[in-house]
């Protein structure tokens, strides 16, 4: 067994960024590539653990920029 | 106005005859989003508040004057707004976004806590507080390239035009910042 998919590829996948052909291209390639497959676990869970993080600005800054909004000609 | 059907585009739409209701759920789609990726760049509530705040502020102007190109998704066209207006600050301000140890956690105050008691807050500001104090700890290149894929929505192309590196550039900060990452909650045995 050998690496045959490179991080930067599970990178994309993990983000979105493979086209249909590149993602069957992986599948197919991470069939025998277990270390790849560990990554890809790693990466999608630190995705999750940083989707835990939402801050939000304050009520007024909606109330600004309506504000803006209707006064502007 | 059916929200969740209506696709930022016709959001678009509707603004420009005159809809400001419009406008409002533009911003209550993504102001979070956008704080959240500008207040990881900039480190400073009030300071990330100002520049949101001009980035609608842009954004209002420009499809207001007819200016807006339809081409490509409205967020990231919003967050190019919003990120330029950081760099615009970095260079005024003539220093460039450090990996200090700002505290700042009066940040939180300013998180939705809606139909939330007591305890799930704590529980999920200690959450979020871990996590921010993580993503700090990384140099600078593999904070900016991590906040703008994750948080921001970019891709890694636009992240490459952005900072001027190659996408492979970009993608090798991503690898760097994610297996960095992955130490950090090993070594401080972090459970999220």
């Amino acid at each position: 067994m050998h690496r045959t998919v490179t991080q930067h590829q599970i990178i994309k996948f993990v983000y979105g960024e493979l086209s249909f052909s590149e993602t069957a291209t992986l599948y197919d390639e991470m069939d025998n590539d277990p270390e790849s497959l560990r990554d890809l676990e790693v990466y999608a869970s630190l995705k999750l653990d940083l989707n835990k993080l939402v801050l939000s600005p304050s009520d007024n800054l909606l109330k600004n920029v309506l504000s803006f909004s209707a006064d502007y000609k | 106005m059916r929200q969740q059907l209506l696709s930022d585009q016709e959001l678009v739409h509707l603004y420009l005859t005159g809809q400001e209701k419009a406008l409002a759920m533009l911003v209550n789609r993504h102001k979070d989003k956008m704080f959240t990726a500008v207040y990881m760049l900039v480190k400073d509530r009030s300071l990330a508040e100002d520049i949101l705040q001009d980035a609608f502020v842009k954004i209002v102007t420009t499809i207001k004057s007819g200016k807006y190109n339809e081409e490509g998704k409205f967020i990231q066209w919003a967050m190019r707004i919003a990120r330029n207006l950081v760099i615009d600050h970095f260079r005024r301000n003539k220093k460039m976004p450090t990996i200090s140890d700002s505290e700042g956690n009066d940040v939180f105050d300013f998180i939705n806590v809606y139909e939330e008691n007591q305890e799930d807050r704590v529980i999920r500001t200690e959450r979020e507080d871990k996590i921010r104090r993580l993503i700090e700890e990384l140099p600078t290149e593999q904070r900016e390239v991590l906040v703008l894929r994750h948080y921001a929505d970019l891709s890694f192309k636009e992240i490459s035009e952005l900072t001027n590196v190659s996408i492979n550039t970009a993608l090798g900060r991503m690898r760097y910042a994610l297996n960095n990452l992955r130490k950090l909650i090993e070594q401080h045995n972090i459970a999220f």
